[in-house]
C-alpha cells in the first residue's frame, strides 16, 4: 500500500494495488476512484495493434459501402472514364462523411491510436477526399462534352448546383484549414467555420447524389444512402449538442493558478462537486480538451497536457502563454467553472513500457513529463529516469516547483541545458545534441524508452541525435507542439 | 497541444485501397 500526500489538502491519500493492474485510490473524502496504473511489463498489450487494424478496416469498409451497394443495381455502363468519375464521387462523399466520425473525439475508437493520431489521419485522408471530389467533375468534363453545360452554375439543374455548392464549400474548407494562420483566422472562428462548411459539403453532396438518380434509383440503395445521411447528421448533432450536454453535467472548478517562471501558467482544477463526479482517470502524458467558460456549448475548446500525477484527485494543466485562447485562460480566477473533455493521447508510459525512461523536453514541453514523473513517484517506482530540459535562461524553467517536490522520491537525474545562460551558470550550455546525450546516458541506453516533447524542429533534431547514438527507432516517441 | 504519430502510412494505404477499388469498380461497370 502506497501512501501519498495530497498537495491541496495536505492530507494523506491511500493508493492500493488493484487486481486489474489499476490502482484503487481512497480519497480523503472517503470516495474511491480507480486509476489506470503504469504497467511494469516490458511489452505493450498486443491487443492494441489488432484493435487499430480493426478500426482501420471498418473505416475502409464504410468508405467503400456506397460503391458496393450500387453494384446491387444492374444498369448499362457508360464507359470507363464516366464510371471512374462516379466512383471517385461516391468515395469522396463517404470519406468526407466519415470525417465527422474521426473528429468526434469518440473515446472507444480513439483509444487504440490516441486522438492526436486520429486527427492527423483526419487531415491526411482529407487530401484523398479532395482529390476525388475535384477529380469527379473534371473527369466527367473530359469524358463527355455535353457535361460542360453544367459549368454554367446559374442555369444548371439543381443536382449540378448542389454539386457546385459542395465542391466550393470543400475548396473553402481546405483553404481555411491549410492557410488558417496566413489568413489570420482565430482558432475558435476557424473551428466554427470548419464545422459549418463540413456540414454544407456533405449535405450538398448527398443532395447531388440523390438528385442524379442514375445510381440511386433502386429503393434499397436509396434507403441505404438515406441511412448514411442520417448517420452524418446524427454525428453533427452528437458533437455539437449531446456531447456538450453530457460534459455540462461534470463541471470542474479552478482551485489554483500558478504562474510558472517561463511565462506559462499551471491551472489546478477539481470536480466542482465531489458528489457530482469522481475524478478523471487518465494516463500520465495524456491531454484533454479544456473549455474555460460557464457555457458548455461555447466552441472554444483547446487541448492541453495534464502536468499532475494521474493518481491524484486534483488535475493540473500547464499552459503556455500564446494565442488568444491562452489569453482567455489568463482571465481565469480561482473558483471559476471549466469543462474538460478527455483524456486523449497515446504519448504514455503504458503504451511504451521499459526498464527506464529518458525524457527530453524544451520549455513547456516538460508538461507531459511532469505528469509521468509525479505518477511514477506516487507509485514508488524506482526505475532510473533521465530528464533533459532545454530552456533559454536558467531562471525561466517551467515546472521547477513540481520538480523540487519530486526530489528524493525518484531515481531521477535532471540535466538542464541553457541556450543563453548567465555568467554564473555552471551547467550544460547550448543545445541538446548527440555529444551531450552521450555524456549523460548510461552504456545500456538501448534498453531505455525515449520520449521527446518540443517544437517540431527540436523534436527532429533530438530524434536524429538519439538515432546517432544507436537508439532503435521504435524506442523513440515524440510529440511536437502545433495547432491544427 | 500535441500532434504525434506515424500516421501517413495508414493514410497512404487507405487511399491506395480506395483508389484501387474505384478502378476495379469502374472496369466492372463500364
Amino acid at each position: 500500500v502506497t501512501v501519498a500526500l495530497d498537495d491541496t489538502t495536505a492530507r494523506p491519500v491511500f493508493v492500493e494495488p488493484h487486481p486489474s493492474g489499476h490502482r484503487l485510490e481512497r480519497l480523503s473524502s472517503g470516495h474511491r476512484v480507480v486509476r489506470p496504473g503504469v504497467t511494469t511489463s516490458r511489452r505493450a498489450a498486443p491487443a492494441a495493434g489488432a484493435r487499430r487494424a480493426a478500426w482501420l478496416l471498418l473505416h475502409l469498409l464504410v468508405a467503400l459501402a456506397p460503391l458496393g451497394l450500387s453494384l446491387a443495381q444492374p444498369r448499362p455502363g457508360r464507359g470507363f472514364l464516366v464510371e471512374f468519375s462516379v466512383a471517385l464521387g461516391f468515395v469522396a462523399l463517404s470519406v468526407l462523411g466519415l470525417q465527422f466520425a474521426l473528429a468526434a473525439r469518440f473515446t472507444r475508437s480513439n483509444a487504440p491510436f490516441g486522438i492526436d493520431v486520429v486527427l492527423t489521419y483526419h487531415r491526411q485522408i482529407s487530401f484523398l477526399a479532395v482529390t476525388a471530389a475535384f477529380g469527379h467533375p473534371l473527369l466527367l468534363f473530359v469524358a463527355r462534352d455535353r457535361y460542360r453545360v453544367l459549368l454554367d452554375v446559374v442555369h444548371a439543374p439543381l443536382r449540378a448546383q448542389c454539386a457546385w455548392l459542395s465542391v466550393a464549400a470543400l475548396g473553402l474548407l481546405m483553404v481555411t484549414s491549410i492557410w488558417r494562420k496566413a489568413l489570420r483566422l482565430s482558432y475558435p472562428a476557424w473551428h466554427v467555420l470548419h464545422s459549418v462548411l463540413g456540414v454544407v459539403v456533405v449535405l450538398a453532396g448527398l443532395g447531388h447524389a440523390f438528385l442524379v438518380d442514375h445510381y440511386l434509383g433502386e429503393p434499397l440503395v436509396r434507403l441505404a444512402w438515406a441511412l448514411y445521411g442520417a448517420v452524418f447528421v446524427w454525428l453533427a448533432v452528437w458533437v455539437r449538442l449531446i456531447k456538450p450536454l453530457r460534459l455540462s453535467r461534470r463541471p470542474w472548478r479552478v482551485v489554483e493558478l500558478w504562474p510558472e517562471p517561463g511565462g506559462s501558467l499551471t491551472v489546478g482544477i477539481e470536480p466542482a462537486s465531489r458528489h457530482a463526479h469522481l475524478g478523471f482517470p487518465f494516463k500520465a502524458g495524456q491531454f484533454a480538451w479544456i473549455l474555460p467558460s460557464r457555457n458548455p456549448f461555447n466552441p472554444n475548446w483547446h487541448p492541453f497536457s495534464m502536468s499532475s500525477s494521474s493518481l491524484r484527485f486534483r488535475v493540473d494543466f500547464t499552459i503556455k502563454n500564446v494565442g488568444e485562447f491562452t489569453r482567455s485562460v489568463r482571465r481565469l480566477r480561482v473558483g471559476d467553472r471549466v469543462y474538460v473533455d478527455g483524456p486523449h493521447g497515446s504519448f504514455t508510459l503504458e503504451d511504451h513500457p521499459g526498464m527506464g525512461y529518458v525524457f527530453v523536453g524544451a520549455g513547456v514541453g516538460i508538461t507531459p513529463f511532469l505528469s509521468m514523473l509525479a505518477t511514477l513517484a506516487d507509485q514508488g517506482d524506482r526505475r532510473p529516469c533521465w530528464l533533459f530540459l532545454a530552456n533559454r535562461h536558467e531562471d525561466q524553467v517551467t515546472g521547477v516547483r513540481q520538480l523540487a517536490r519530486l526530489q528524493g522520491r525518484l531515481n531521477l537525474r535532471v540535466v538542464h541545458v541553457i541556450s543563453r545562460p548567465s555568467d554564473q551558470w555552471s551547467g550544460e550550455r547550448g543545445r541538446i545534441d548527440t555529444g551531450l546525450l552521450d555524456r549523460h546516458l548510461p552504456l545500456e541506453r538501448r534498453s531505455l524508452q525515449y520520449f521527446t516533447c518540443a517544437g517540431g524542429e527540436m523534436v527532429q533534431a533530438v530524434d536524429g541525435a538519439l538515432r546517432g547514438l544507436g537508439i532503435p527507432a521504435d524506442r523513440i516517441h515524440s510529440e511536437h507542439f502545433g495547432m491544427v | 497541444v500535441r500532434f504525434s504519430g506515424r500516421t501517413s502510412a495508414a493514410a497512404w494505404l487507405t487511399s491506395a485501397v480506395l483508389l484501387l477499388f474505384c478502378l476495379l469498380w469502374s472496369l466492372a461497370q463500364r
